[in-house]
């Protein structure tokens, strides 16, 4: 049960998801877009989380657009995980989302809400911060079309009042072999040692992490170091030198295990690739 | 060239404006209060947790197994706890009341969903299923042929996810009935049990 009140509102349009969004900010109501709203409830449910007000975005025109123009692949914030997978219109995200939480969690989870929370994994990022996608934003400046890599570091980071509205991913990431690969320390429902997503665009790796820091990431330092030259090992080993910082320990897993899983999916990935070749979808 | 791409995402985003409304999908609650009423006195509570406003309730219907229930709930009213406390069905468990046990599993929709991670305002007038209204489907009859529970705890939640699997999926592969029981733990570790009983559906056993 949530010990305290909010008000649940259900705007029509994003000017007026806006518009209410900066009326409670105002009047100090801590204000949440709403979308599958799991974390708003679980973490309100332990207290971890206060609002008086969530927006209830999920019916807004354009929130669960779904279609593939000619280049590009609009999918709204607002479709569940589960549709994402099903409509499979970029199959690594297909691969990536439908690894997250479970199956019944995932007829509620967003894709937007995904990006956007507060959990440190936020998996659904990763395939779309390697297809260089964009994001369409509506805010109190109005609407503005970004590449995601602007605007996620570490977590989205959006102005007052803003919100994502839909991603736009180029077509070509559709049909680029692939690597997804997931490790778990216990069940497969649980969170990760370590996820991976990997594209091969133009003959180079593209490759975006989850689980080993307490953000997803994506880094040019380690792209460059597994697209050099040496061994499969030697360009293993200077990708795990170039993390952006030192790998997270919990209770799942130590940082050095963590970073032996790490080390043992990329060579994973990147064997299988030189064994395959061409077009290839990798899941794992 | 990306002024061009906002003019057409924006029209892209008004054209479903028409057609979504047209089809009904943006449709306002029938919400007891209005969207622009409700405007605080201006005496801002915020972490402190004091609540200066008074909280809205709202006024929904909510069709429970073929039932239209008119109910008055908060806005943090999770859908699990107006079932048991509001319209006293009691089958959907709270178990983690975290969407990680699958106690609480109902359709909505005919979709799964973990009854304890959606707000039951947000389920207006939308179709709800839970154990109550499965009637005689194949698969309670099923789990009794296979005993496939011990203390029957999670029993009605994965009755509702079985079900749900079995009428999705007829043709359903080890991969699929996996991936959707996946969403219910069983302390008593029945899962072989309910795994034959799936299957037995699936295979036909019960007409």
């Amino acid at each position: 049960m949530i010990s305290f009140d909010f008000d649940y509102e259900r705007p029509g349009s994003l000017v007026e998801a806006v518009q209410l969004f900066l009326q409670a900010e105002e009047q100090g109501r801590l204000p949440l877009y709403f979308g599958g709203g799991t974390e708003i409830i679980t973490l309100a449910r332990i207290e971890e989380l206060y609002t008086e007000a969530v927006l209830d975005v999920k019916c807004i025109p354009g929130m669960r657009a779904l279609q593939v123009t000619g280049e590009r692949i609009v999918t709204g914030a607002a479709l569940s995980l589960n549709e994402v997978v099903q409509a499979n219109v970029y199959p690594l995200l297909s691969a990536t989302a439908g690894k997250i939480a479970d199956h019944n969690s995932r007829n509620k989870i967003t894709l937007g809400g995904n990006l956007c929370g507060r959990i440190i994994y936020r998996e659904a990022v990763l395939p779309l911060l390697v297809a260089d996608s964009e994001v369409v934003l509506a805010g109190p400046s109005g609407l503005r079309i970004v590449p995601l890599r602007s605007v996620f570091d570490r977590t989205m980071r959006l102005e007052k009042g803003e919100l994502l509205v839909q991603i736009h991913t180029p077509v070509e990431a559709a049909t680029a072999s692939y690597a997804h690969v997931r490790k778990n320390q216990l069940e497969e429902i649980d969170y990760p040692l370590v996820t991976v997503s990997a594209l091969w665009l133009s003959g180079r790796i593209r490759m975006a992490v989850s689980g080993l820091l307490p953000y997803p990431f994506r880094s040019e330092e380690v792209e460059a170091a597994l697209n050099g030259d040496g061994s499969v090992e030697a360009r293993v080993e200077e990708a795990v030198r170039r993390l952006p910082e030192p790998v997270m320990a919990d209770i799942r897993a130590s940082s050095a295990y963590r970073e032996h899983v790490f080390r043992v999916v990329l060579m994973e990935i990147l064997e299988a690739w030189e064994a395959e070749g061409g077009e290839w979808g990798h899941e794992g | 060239m990306r002024d061009e791409r906002e003019e057409q995402t924006r029209e892209a985003i008004d054209g479903a404006t028409s057609s979504e409304k047209q089809s009904g999908q943006s449709k306002h609650l029938g919400l007891s209060s209005g969207l622009s009423t409700g405007v605080s006195s201006g005496l801002s509570s915020g972490p402190n947790r004091v609540q200066a406003r008074e909280p809205k309730r709202y006024n929904i219907t909510l069709p429970v197994n073929g039932d239209r229930h008119p109910i008055t709930v908060r806005g943090a009213d999770t859908l699990l706890r107006v079932l048991r406390e509001h319209l006293g069905l009691t089958g959907a468990k709270p178990g983690c009341e975290n969407g990680d046990c699958g106690a609480c599993t109902v359709l909505l929709d005919g979709t799964p969903n973990h009854s304890c991670l959606l707000l039951a305002v947000e389920c207006a007038e939308r179709q709800v299923t839970t154990v109550e209204g499965l009637g005689d489907a194949p698969i309670q009859r099923a789990f009794v042929d296979r005993y496939a529970f011990q203390c029957g705890y999670c029993t009605s939640g994965f009755l509702v996810k079985a079900h749900a699997l079995v009428t999705t999926h007829p043709n359903a592969d080890d991969l699929v009935i996996r991936e959707w029981l996946q969403s219910n733990v069983c302390r008593c570790t029945c899962y072989q049990e309910i795994e034959e009983a799936v299957k037995g559906v699936l295979g036909g056993e019960y007409g």
